[in-house]
């Protein structure tokens, strides 16, 4: 293999870890920056979202439906946890730490007893590989890639779209003025909690093939978005996605030459040495 | 001159809330400012405390210019601010909201050699006690006193840092007519050696303790002077009624 | 040295409570499971004195800290180094108690830096909440991937006790009954210590801190100090911990540095009423206590049962244990105060 194709090898495999990173981190962005819910559970929703694949198994679909599922799935659940808990703790962000902890604590043990505590493979729905530029690239990845920059954009579009978008930025700048203008603040939150939510199923659903499945695999994706929301500032969207990126490139580009971990623990200490250069985020004006 | 601002302004977004403010306050003064809400009253407060970073301008504190100190360096400097929302410890006891502004200044390591009750400042604790008529109450939770109360406890806190200068945002709002009495008699008691900047929109209030008024209007100065020739000012009236807008920029 | 005395005499309580709940742990101990039941209650009294370390930050500084377990794990594996041939620097009988005063250094020091970065970022809060706990959940992701520093996924095993032998003075905390003598005696002396420093005029500041920060500064306070000596003591004291959790269990692994030692530490705090020190104690020995018990039941609905103590203790209030048995107190004694 060429140097230009190892390097278009790495860009490939950076992308992907990216994409991912930002479906991950939009939930849990969104819901900070809304309601002021650091939601500790949303890696568990990613973790659901990877088993789509189990469930749609037993339930005797095959092939595709996994991906369908996961979202689905993961969408509801958020719908009932955010009408059932999470709804009584807006605004009071450490009384919703505690409690969002206590949901996840609860949901993989859970994921423990239904499907037993040893990592599964899931099984690619997409065999092989193409040709790119003349080294072979596989197609799962290709698609995973492809997947996330449309639900990316997507997402974005909505965020932006006149009243969607406009509501929610609006409760996103004062929620107390929106209330005035009439905005119905509880269905905004719901909306987007469920969105946030629905996203974390679906990078889940993308990444197990990539990956085993096991009950304990949300939590490194939740310390990745807190990174992401810490670099990036969690006041918008742009802020989450740009965050994805920076945190995204950086521990695709060093673990390729060392370890994860070590990008890990560097994207750690580059996110602390920001909150002191940048309190509010590397994307948000001061 | 104790406190002087030059081309003071304070930008929020694209809406200047002061904007070319000159002030000049001698030292032992003390001083009303009034003006409609909105006129900028506490935003001039924000930025001589530091609370609020100026957009432009200079605040000079006996002579110099502290525009990049933060606030805890300002209170150092003896500038300190009883909040227009009360501020006081309310979690604690009177006595320890007193002691913290007794022991403010001094570097972390140098406390943790004494005993907060057995620092030979509660002389002085009794004495501020007396003077804000909270002694018999020391031993209460702060939370618990009565909306007046916690105004003078937090005047007290400000008192025990010994300030130079000390800024008081609407020491009197929410106040019954007997309490605000009271309040104006605390003014006068602890004027002496000090320079007080006071916010107030009770005019009897600034007539009983203020030697000059400064009238803000639209984040500018309207005019100052003395209580008798700001009330039969013109523009002032005009500024109040809002008629004012023949008169309304600043420096005319 | 008045001043000392006076403050000591007000701070002894804390060591008499701790010496209480531990002496009530014993008795419960051996008469349920015998003298060897010492050894698992030990630990207990350990992660008690690891639990009032939150509580000095969550209760008293008002910051809660969501990766408290990094320090206590710190703690634990400065002792390790000093004590074992991991990194080459085995003291042997001087490193454990060298390592004890390691394990309380290595983590203040670590607070101390980390502290820097966030007080002076104005990293509040939630924030902080987050920041602590993506620092002990990488900490641990650490410890499982370096085997060569930290024993990797095996851990590392046969750390020696606290011994005094080096000195001529025989005997060692092995034994189970010396070792949960040790384990009181330190929690009695630190909670000792960290009460005498509430008791200052640095307490004071602290109580100011948590209840007002920004009032705390307009009175010339440079409250990023009182926080930075807060976290790195509240971190010196969960090292400390850790260190004698390494010389009890003679294993450590990077367990000890992660998020559901962490998190758990918060639940012990809010069981048992932040805001004093004993309380936090009690509450480790109770939910650990418990945990203990019903895991002969039901392992697999331990950390369910965390999760709802999580959501419970938001849904009814901070009081916790203490705050409980406070109020139905007063209810009796106003019903018999009614009564007669």
């Amino acid at each position: 293999m060429t140097t230009t194709q190892l390097i278009l090898l790495q860009v490939l495999n950076t992308g992907v870890t990216m994409g991912i990173l930002m479906l991950v981190a939009i939930g849990l962005g969104i819901i900070y920056g809304l309601m002021d819910v650091i939601n500790l559970a949303h890696g568990e929703f990613l973790m659901l979202g990877a088993y789509g694949w189990v469930i749609a198994r037993l339930a005797g679909f095959e092939g595709w439906a996994g991906l369908i599922v996961a979202p689905v799935v993961v969408g509801l659940v958020g719908f009932a946890f955010e009408r059932g808990l999470f709804r009584f703790l807006y605004r009071r962000p450490l009384d919703s730490l505690l409690a969002t902890w206590g949901v996840s604590l609860i949901l993989v043990q859970a994921a423990r007893i239904v499907f037993g505590p040893a990592p599964q493979a899931v099984p690619t729905p997409l065999e092989g590989a193409v040709e790119l530029f003349g080294m072979p690239y596989g197609r799962y990845r290709l698609f995973v890639l492809a997947v996330s920059v449309v639900v990316i954009s997507v997402t974005l579009a909505v965020f932006r779209y006149p009243t969607f978008g406009l509501k929610t930025r609006a409760v996103f700048q004062d929620a107390e003025m929106a209330k005035c203008l009439g905005i119905r603040a509880p269905r905004i939150y719901s909306t987007a909690f469920v969105i946030g939510a629905a996203l974390a199923g679906l990078a889940g659903a993308l990444v197990a093939p990539m990956l085993t499945v096991a009950p304990d695999m949300g939590g490194n994706f939740l310390v990745q978005s807190f990174l992401v929301v810490i670099v990036g500032g969690a006041g918008s969207l742009v802020g989450v996605v740009g965050g994805a990126g920076v945190i995204g490139g950086i521990q695709g580009t060093i673990s390729y030459f060392s370890s994860s971990v070590l990008a890990q623990v560097i994207t750690l200490t580059l996110a602390i040495i920001v909150v002191r250069v940048r309190p509010r985020g590397i994307f948000t004006r001061k | 001159m104790l406190l002087e601002t030059v081309d003071l302004g304070v930008r929020f977004g694209g809406v200047w809330a002061l904007h070319d403010f000159d002030l000049q306050v001698e030292e032992g003064e003390v001083r009303g400012f009034i003006g409609p809400n909105g006129s900028g009253k506490t935003t001039l407060f924000n930025a001589i405390t530091g609370r609020h970073a100026p957009s432009s301008g200079q605040v000079l504190f006996k002579g110099r210019d502290i525009r990049k100190c933060d606030p805890g360096e300002r209170a150092r400097l003896g500038i300190t601010l009883k909040f227009q929302i009360t501020s006081v410890f309310a979690g604690l006891s009177v006595l320890d909201n007193i002691l913290l502004g007794l022991m403010g200044p001094r570097p972390v390591l140098g406390e943790l050699r004494r005993s907060a009750r057995d620092c030979g400042e509660m002389e002085r604790a009794e004495d501020l006690l007396s003077s804000i008529g909270l002694w018999e109450k020391r031993g209460d939770i702060a939370g618990t006193l009565a909306h007046g109360e916690k105004g003078w406890l937090e005047i007290g806190m400000a008192l025990a840092t010994e300030p130079t200068l000390l800024l008081l945002d609407e020491p009197a709002s929410g106040m019954g007519a007997d309490e605000t009495a009271r309040t104006v008699e605390l003014v006068r008691k602890i004027r002496v050696g000090r320079t007080i900047l006071i916010i107030e929109h009770d005019m009897e209030f600034v007539r009983s303790v203020a030697d000059s008024i400064t009238v803000l209007f639209r984040g500018g100065l309207l005019t100052h002077g003395d209580y008798d020739t700001i009330k039969s000012d013109e523009r002032v009236i005009d500024a109040y009624l809002g008629r004012g807008r023949a008169h309304g920029s600043p420096g005319s | 040295m008045a001043v000392m005395r006076k403050a000591f005499g007000g701070s002894s309580g804390a060591g008499v409570q701790v010496l209480s709940a531990s002496i009530v742990l014993a008795l419960l101990s051996v008469a349920s499971g015998g003298v060897a039941r010492l050894d698992q209650a030990a630990v207990w009294l350990i992660l008690g004195l690891f639990a009032m370390s939150l509580d000095l930050m969550w209760g008293y500084g008002g910051l809660l800290s969501f990766g408290q377990a990094a320090f206590f794990g710190l703690g634990a594996y400065a002792y390790t180094w000093l004590t074992t041939d991991k990194l080459g620097v085995n003291l042997h009988e001087l490193g454990t108690v060298v390592g004890l005063f390691a394990g309380i250094a290595l983590p203040a020091l670590v607070a101390l830096l980390l502290g820097y970065f966030l007080f002076y970022g104005k990293v509040v809060g939630a924030f902080f909440a987050i920041v602590t706990m993506a620092v002990s959940f990488l900490l641990q992701s650490l410890g499982m991937g370096w085997s060569r520093v930290f024993g990797g996924s095996m851990g590392i095993s046969g750390i020696p006790s606290v011994s005094l032998a080096f000195l001529g003075i025989p005997g060692s905390t092995k034994g189970v009954v010396a070792g949960y003598l040790f384990a009181t005696v330190m929690a009695a002396v630190a909670a000792v210590l960290m009460r005498m420093m509430l008791n200052t005029s640095f307490g004071l500041s602290v109580d100011g801190v948590r209840d007002n920060e920004e009032r705390l500064v307009l009175l010339g306070f440079k409250t990023i100090h009182t926080k930075l000596v807060v976290f790195a003591v509240a971190s010196g004291v969960a090292g400390l911990a850790g260190a004698l959790y390494a010389s009890h269990a003679n294993f450590v692994s990077a367990d000890l540095m992660g998020t559901l030692l962490s998190t758990e530490a918060v639940v012990w705090v809010a069981v048992g009423g932040r805001g004093s020190l004993i309380g936090a104690f009690v509450g480790a020995l109770v939910v650990r206590a418990m945990g203990f018990w019903l895991s002969d039941i039901a392992v697999d609905f331990w950390l369910i049962l965390l999760g709802a103590l999580f959501i419970a203790m938001v849904l009814f209030g901070s009081g916790g244990l203490l705050g409980l048995a406070r109020s139905v107190w007063e209810r009796g004694v106003r019903l018999a105060a009614r009564d007669s």
